[in-house]
């Protein structure tokens, strides 16, 4: 009885917890409204602290150094807002964050990384529509032509990433190779990948035992990734999706919905891949291989790789250590890519959690215009972590090196505010401006779906969708990694997919865009 | 009537000292365990984070279609049980087996070494069992192909595109992981054995194969019972390294090494949905509730001082 | 007590002896090639990939494991106080609960083993456990996170223990001690306890090594560098790797970052290695315990 008892005030003091968290997005609102009178001039009688939470690719650090730093800088300009940093790494980094979100903890800012849509439809994002304009203005204004994207039945739940989004279709060749065999990549350059081939034959011929294109990263890489839907050749929309994740795509300026696994340019790709695995132009065992470029251009192994890049070929020739660490690479542009919702996959969001939306949305607002903040974000603490070369350059601090500096993550650059006021590190501070000059550039001359800004909201056929989603991890890899003969398996991968309801997510992404379409008309 | 009442009282007062025993694991229990299982509602909800997990919708059975859309229902299904049937049935013979050859061996320093080489698979996470199955497995440079079946004048497998032979490495890579760890509980239960019973077996002319089969196999018996009623608790659950990172995810092998748990997770990837991640959970469990009940009362019936409960 | 064996008692022994070299030549030689891959020259693996013995010797991945010293070294610390207070802690409650489920004469000793039984089953999920730990508990960055959640207390062992005590511990020697006027407490701690150390043993390693090779605690749990534990440590550099790898949405940002900066193989095998060491050292001295056994005769008298 006693243990029942127990058992009923501690189910009791579980339940509380769960009301509380369940009114967070409520109680939040009258938190934020006191704090959003008070900005402008008297900011400095009240400061608001906003949670940052992000990723890093690299090493995890410590960060209260550098919420000091940023915080100095902020009260120095007067601002209203604080930060408070939470580094995260990419395996925890989903996990944590829908976490603290469902057990009502506050999360300010964070990047919704599985899509807007499905965060908004979930209920995880607060809807800043009303306050954005008040509180980001900047922010607005730099990324108002991509704004589209974030927007869910007219209520704007993100913000974009300002950044050199159009990632470029990049052949990556082996530097020592190309030369000793006298072949010049840059011949090759704005031509599909399809006419690479002469040069995979003549590295095949002269030594088999090299793979002429191996995976740029290991296991489960699919090198015509790219290029089924990243160019302007087969101008693929694939409505939000990726190309293994895709439910359902449009082609060029036609509005219908179509399944990308039965399109021809599918077929071709993986007739393509499937020609040189036979030739042995693919390294075997492409998809499961847990070796990537870098280890296998670096031991002399590989020739050649693809990938998509957002900077220009002179930045990443002198920037990237993909070719191992003494040797490098050729960097050479394929085809052009082609913009679609997809290609701005990342944002910005404020929690249904947060307890001060409005100064989050002016802290967010600060990493699309104050250089210092983000580059602290980014590179730590000047004269500890980093030192400033020229304006626009940093270098590290005499004896310290990327394996023992205290704080970095500049590898979160492609995830934070705008990229082109983000400082280069060992680089030549004329290369840096080309590089974003590079990428203003490609942004501005992109050519654009007809359905750009459109994003598919799952929700109502979320069980065909994870249905169908399973069958393409079980075709996708090995048919575009040339494993599977296309000419038989390409119709048992889509006879799967329709039985696994495909066409009902046609159906439901069709009438969506559709609707969509009648309101960019209206 | 007051007779039975004394009597209760009694009883109670000589059964209060084990209740405080029991006290702090029941304690424990109850909020790790007990506590969370309001979560088990999940399961029944399309969540919705701005509304909580009571304040939002109820779902039915939604969350629990998707297990079922497709004609992979029944591969991964089949493929689970089976699995799982083999690794308890293969498991627990040679862990039996390989804990009587230890008791055999006596406490030498080759017995300590070995137990300790055995126990280490134990501590490699699956991820690094992965590429230690590829460095045997790749068709480029792995030992298989490379050394084996040159010797034999036999052309290189791609293995990871040949689903018939997956059942058979992954039971390999199931008892080169496990065997040692699970025969560490029987070593225990015959160090438990009386050594004057095998002293009178033996007065008596009992061979040692005759000792095995009359004495520790009876001995070990419940032992036995109890981890199989265990491990049919969870069979439907499968180890998600074993099948997912060890075939290197490929997908050409789904049809042996898809299992429900390995579904769930590609399924779900994209979208994170907690409601029907929950569902499957909730499958699993039932699933397993129910043949532990029902094998759990067989086992009562025959043979009552071994049943789990 | 050294009597004569008899042909057959030998020829079971070389046999015995015999297999189980072969047994665990099985278990270790991934052992040896993950060690040599440790330390072997990346790009060596690269072309030939793993070979039993390094074709061509390069100590680079412990030089750099050794500029992360202090980390490591922080993160054995943490390891070693958690495995130890929770094994300790877990061996204290642990055969508390499941000495009175073996008792035959204990009135709710069904009850609870269906209790125990219901808790292996059946789970309420991540986030309600992980609701109730911050917001009720609040543990979230304190090293009782690593400790108290799932790991304290399993189903698993209870039933192997209480199978213990009802299979191996006579119920006479309880029922005599009984006579002699013992309390329950005494018996339990002065009889049983003693008498039980093969599976105390086996049932403190199984719960030790849960502790030794747990990330997951650390992973919802723990977001401070300062508690990572070596599994912590060692889980997120692979998963990381694994989950750029994997396809998933993260991998469309991760276009923009080059692997390379990624931990090689070769140090990725040399955190393994770090990873298992402790245990291979400390093992000998668990193992005595559960290979001598016990004489109940001794005791008895």
């Amino acid at each position: 009885m006693k243990k029942r008892i127990l058992a009923c005030i501690f189910a009791a003091a579980t339940l509380a917890s769960l009301a509380s968290c369940g009114n967070g997005g409520g109680s939040s609102s009258s938190t934020s409204t006191a704090s959003g009178e008070s900005g402008g001039e008297s900011a400095a009688a009240e400061v608001t602290t906003v949670d940052y939470h992000y990723v890093n690719f690299g090493t995890i650090a410590e960060t209260e150094p550098v919420d000091d730093v940023i915080n100095e800088h902020l009260e120095s300009i007067g601002s209203d807002v604080r930060i408070s940093l939470h580094m995260y790494d990419a395996a925890s980094y989903n996990t944590q964050m829908d976490l603290m979100i469902s057990s009502g903890d506050p999360v300010d800012l964070y990047i919704p990384l599985t899509g807007v849509s499905t965060n908004a439809a979930q209920g995880k994002l607060y809807d800043i529509t009303d306050i954005a304009e008040a509180n980001c203005p900047n922010a607005l204004e730099m990324t108002s032509d991509w704004l589209d994207t974030c927007t869910v039945d007219g209520r704007l739940y993100a913000i974009p990433v300002y950044k050199g989004a159009m990632l470029q279709n990049y052949l990556i060749v082996n530097k020592d190779m190309a030369d000793e065999y006298g072949i010049d990549p840059s011949e090759y350059e704005g031509q599909p990948l399809s006419a690479i081939e002469p040069m995979l034959q003549q590295i095949h011929e002269a030594n088999p035992d090299i793979f002429p294109v191996v995976p740029l990263n290991a296991n489960a890489y699919n090198f015509l990734d790219f290029f089924i839907g990243a160019t302007n050749g087969y101008k693929i929309d694939m409505l939000g999706d990726r190309t293994s994740t895709c439910t359902g795509c449009i082609v060029g300026d036609d509005m219908t919905v179509v399944n990308l696994y039965s399109t021809d340019a599918f077929r071709e790709c993986c007739e393509l891949a499937y020609d040189w695995m036979q030739k042995g132009y693919l390294m075997p065992d492409t998809s499961t291989s847990p070796d990537s470029a870098s280890t296998l251009m670096a031991a002399s192994r590989g020739f050649c790789t693809t990938g998509g890049y957002g900077n220009s070929p002179e930045m990443m020739e002198t920037n990237s250590s993909l070719s191992g660490n003494a040797n490098s690479s050729y960097y050479v542009c394929l085809e052009q890519p082609y913009m679609t919702t997809s290609t701005i996959g990342v944002t910005t969001c404020v929690g249904i959690t947060s307890e001060h939306p409005e100064a989050a949305l002016r802290m967010l607002d600060l990493f699309y215009t104050d250089e210092f903040v983000i580059n602290s974000i980014l590179y730590g603490v000047e004269g500890r972590d980093y030192v400033k070369v020229t304006d626009q350059t940093i270098a590290f601090p005499e004896g310290v090196d990327s394996t023992n500096v205290s704080y970095d993550s500049n590898t979160t650059c492609g995830i934070i505010g705008s990229q082109f006021i983000q400082w280069g590190r060992n680089v030549d501070e004329e290369l840096l401006l080309a590089d974003r000059e590079f990428m203003q550039t490609n942004i501005d001359n992109a050519v654009k779906s007809p359905a750009f800004g459109f994003s598919f909201d799952a929700t109502s056929v979320r069980t065909q969708v994870s249905s169908v989603n399973n069958v393409i991890t079980q075709y996708f890899n090995a048919l575009t990694n040339g494993e599977l003969d296309p000419s038989t398996m390409i119709d048992e991968f889509n006879t799967a997919l329709e039985a696994a309801g495909l066409n009902d997510i046609i159906a439901e992404k069709q009438a969506q865009l559709d609707a969509w379409a009648a309101a960019q008309q209206s | 009537m007051a007779k039975a009442k004394t009597a209760g009282r009694l009883q109670l007062k000589k059964d209060l000292p084990l209740l405080f025993l029991c006290l702090p694991g029941v304690i424990y229990l109850i909020i790790n365990n007990y506590m969370p299982m309001f979560g088990l509602f999940i399961a029944f909800k399309d969540i919705n984070y701005a509304k909580g997990i009571f304040g939002s919708d109820w779902a039915g059975l939604k969350n629990f279609e998707f297990l079922f859309a497709t004609n992979d229902a029944f591969i991964m299904i089949r493929n689970t049980i089976l699995y799982n049937i083999a690794f308890i049935v293969i498991g627990t013979v040679l862990s039996v087996f390989v804990a009587i050859l230890f008791s055999e061996m006596g406490a030498n320093i080759f017995a300590k070494i070995y137990q300790a080489g055995m126990v280490f698979p134990n501590l490699v996470s699956m991820v690094i069992v992965a590429y230690i199955a590829y460095a045997f497995l790749n068709s480029s440079s792995g030992f298989i192909n490379m050394t084996i079946l040159k010797a034999f004048g036999i052309d290189p497998v791609s293995w990871y595109s040949k689903p018939n032979a997956w059942p058979v490495i992954l039971m390999v890579v199931y008892i080169w992981k496990n065997v040692g760890y699970s025969s560490i509980i029987y070593i225990s239960n015959i160090a438990g054995i009386d050594k004057g019973i095998y002293e009178a077996a033996k007065i008596d002319g009992a061979g040692k194969f005759r000792q095995i089969v009359n004495i520790t196999l009876p001995m070990l018996k419940p032992t036995i019972v109890i981890m199989t009623l265990m491990a049919v608790g969870r069979i439907f659950n499968s180890d998600f390294g074993l099948f997912y990172q060890v075939p290197m995810n490929s997908g050409t092998l789904y049809s042996t090494t898809q299992t429900i748990d390995t579904y769930v997770y590609r399924a779900l990837m994209e979208r994170n949905d907690i409601g029907m991640s929950a569902a499957a959970g909730f499958l699993q469990s039932i699933v397993g509730f129910v043949l532990v009940v029902g094998a759990n009362l067989l086992v009562r019936h025959v043979d009552p001082d071994n049943a789990l409960f | 007590m050294h009597e004569i064996k008899t042909r057959s008692e030998k020829a079971f022994q070389i046999f015995a002896f015999v297999f189980l070299t072969l047994l665990t030549i099985f278990a270790l030689a991934p052992f040896v090639l993950i060690i040599s891959a440790s330390l072997t020259e990346e790009n060596t693996l690269a072309v030939g990939g793993y070979q039993f013995w390094p074709k061509v010797f390069s100590g680079a991945a412990y030089e750099y494991l050794f500029t992360k010293a202090g980390t490591i070294l922080n993160a054995y610390g943490i390891s070693i106080i958690v495995t130890a207070v929770g094994t300790v802690v877990s061996l204290i409650i642990s055969p508390m609960l499941a000495y009175p489920m073996s008792r035959k004469d204990f009135r709710f000793r069904n009850f609870l083993a269906f209790f125990v039984f219901f808790t292996m089953i059946f789970s309420g999920g991540l986030v309600p456990s992980y609701m109730m730990w911050t917001r009720i508990f609040q543990i979230k960055d304190t090293i009782f996170a690593l400790i108290i959640p799932n790991y304290l207390m399993g189903a698993f062992n209870i039933f192997l223990l209480r199978n213990y005590f009802t299979n191996s511990i006579p119920v006479s020697l309880i029922e005599s001690a009984q006579l002699d006027g013992a309390k329950e407490l005494t018996i339990f701690f002065k009889i049983i306890l003693p008498l039980s150390t093969p599976v105390l043993a086996t049932v403190g390693l199984f719960v030790g090594l849960a502790y030794w090779n747990d990330w997951t605690n650390g992973l919802y749990y723990i977001t401070d560098t300062a508690l990572y534990s070596i599994q912590n440590l060692l889980n997120r550099l692979m998963q990381n790797i694994e989950y750029l790898k994997s396809g998933s949405a993260i991998s469309n940002i991760a276009g923009n970052i080059d692997t390379s900066q990624m931990p090689s193989t070769s140090i990725r095998m040399a955190i393994a290695v770090v990873a298992v060491l402790p245990i291979i050292i400390i093992f000998p001295f668990i193992q005595k315990y559960f290979i001598k056994g016990v004489v109940v005769g001794a005791v008895k008298g």
